[in-house]
């Protein structure tokens, strides 16, 4: 159990993770295009730092990159990443608690979770807005992933080390 | 030696006389030198050349650092009036495609009298896979408002302002999913609504909906917004019409169009603030 200052120390040094996550993809990621699409590491932020907190944590945190997401990106839909993240966070915390440990395995998983579960929110605010396109946004989702996937490997040595500072005492 | 001379000095003086006399008398009747001088010479001559070349090997070599060092010296000269001049040709063709800009956006100030205008520049381009946008450089101090209408120096639409905040806009281009606008092709005067459709964002296409049954499009129609409603300015254009298709119904058509902007060119930008709804 962490005192007080400890989680708070905690928690804003994954705020900084993230926002080196942030700033590296608004500054270099987002100038890069492969098969027409923009790695996105955002879904991986709000999964990563789940597997190693948990449920709850983990879901908190993703709730605050979804508002951070949804203050900087456009999107389709009023607070779509807040109510997105959430969801990414919890999946990602539940596949490290039943499925693997946290580590690089659970984070390419939970990457993958998240980016199929924005995928599909995104696709089902098209359909919302009667505007479906089930195949487009599959391809887009799937490149998407296959372009970040790698990324998630550097993540989680950057959010492993938070966790791991912040318990080293455990 | 002493008795040699006492014995033939006498002959000795008489024959170098007579060689005296002869080589006199040779050099007097020869064009050339005197065989004793050519003799000399000829023996001289290598030697001469020897240290001429030596001397010359010298004074090369000493032209040759005076002229390096010279070269050196006009090399960096060279090389910084080149930058300078590098860095002119750059400006005078970043002006030159202002100019440009300029001229054209005047051209159509004098057709659109109505149009007040806003030049802004774009900061971001597109943030995400699943919109189409732009972020630009002017908001509401420039009195940039939601809904405004975003075009190319030639009047060619980009988008529409989406979200602006004291000094920056989002705005989301034609092909994007949440863009819808009436269009008019300007052939046919046929009426429908462009656009933005997934499917075809990647690709940077819109579709034209909603024509009417007996519409005849040819590829390469113009597309215009048509104005209807007030929303959006009359006679923007939006692009040509890339081909006819038959919706998933079989019941309509609707037209693929390709933008007349190429979204990733764009540097600069013009917001129309305001402008006369045509009734």
């Amino acid at each position: 159990m962490l005192a007080r200052n400890e989680t708070i120390i905690k928690w804003l040094l994954y705020a900084a993770a993230a926002l080196v996550c942030f700033v590296i993809q608004g500054t270099i990621l987002q100038r890069i295009t492969i098969w027409g699409i923009i790695p996105s590491v955002y879904p991986a932020v709000a999964a990563i730092p789940a597997t190693y907190e948990g449920t709850v944590p983990g879901t908190a945190f993703a709730v605050g990159v979804g508002v951070a997401c949804d203050l900087l990106l456009p999107a389709s839909s009023p607070c779509f990443y807040t109510l997105v993240f959430p969801l990414v966070g919890l999946c990602a915390a539940l596949l490290s608690e039943s499925v693997c440990r946290a580590g690089f395995l659970c984070s390419l998983l939970s990457t993958a979770a998240a980016f199929c579960i924005t995928g599909l929110a995104h696709a089902l605010v098209l359909w919302a807005g009667s505007k479906a396109a089930w195949g487009a946004a599959a391809s887009v989702a799937g490149r998407e992933l296959c372009l970040t996937l790698p990324f998630a490997l550097p993540m989680t040595v950057l959010f492993r080390a938070v966790y791991r500072r912040a318990h080293r005492n455990d | 030696m002493k008795n040699f001379l006492k014995n033939h000095g006498i002959w000795v003086l008489f024959a170098a006389a007579v060689i005296a006399v002869m080589l006199a008398v040779m050099s007097y009747l020869s064009n050339t030198s005197s065989p004793l001088v050519n003799v000399a010479n000829v023996i001289a001559s290598p030697f001469r050349s020897a240290y001429t070349a030596v001397a010359t090997w010298f004074n090369d070599k000493q032209n040759y650092y005076r002229d390096t060092t010279d070269l050196q010296e006009e090399n960096a000269e060279l090389r910084r009036k080149i930058a300078e001049m590098e860095a002119e040709v750059r400006q005078a063709e970043a002006d030159r495609e202002e100019n440009r800009r300029l001229r054209e956006l005047l051209d159509l100030r004098e057709q659109r009298r109505d149009f007040v205008f806003e030049s802004a520049f774009i900061t971001e381009h597109e943030v995400t896979n699943w919109t189409s946008s732009l972020t630009l450089n002017k908001g509401t101090i420039h009195d940039v408002s939601v809904n405004d209408c975003v075009i190319d120096e030639t009047g060619a639409l980009v988008g529409v302002v989406s979200d602006v905040g004291t000094n920056w806009c989002t705005v989301l281009t034609i092909v994007d999913t949440d863009t819808s606008m009436g269009a008019r092709v300007f052939r046919t005067k046929d009426l429908g609504l462009a656009q933005g459709d997934f499917s075809l964002m990647g690709e940077n296409r819109l579709r034209l909906d909603y024509l009417p049954a007996d519409s005849s499009l040819l590829g390469g129609d113009l597309v215009e917004t048509s104005g209807l409603g007030g929303y959006f300015p009359s006679g923007l254009v939006i692009g040509s019409v890339e081909e006819v298709q038959v919706d998933d119904s079989g019941a309509s058509a609707y037209a693929i169009i390709k933008p007349s902007v190429d979204f990733d060119a764009l540097t600069e930008v013009f917001i129309i603030k305001d402008f006369d709804i045509v009734t």
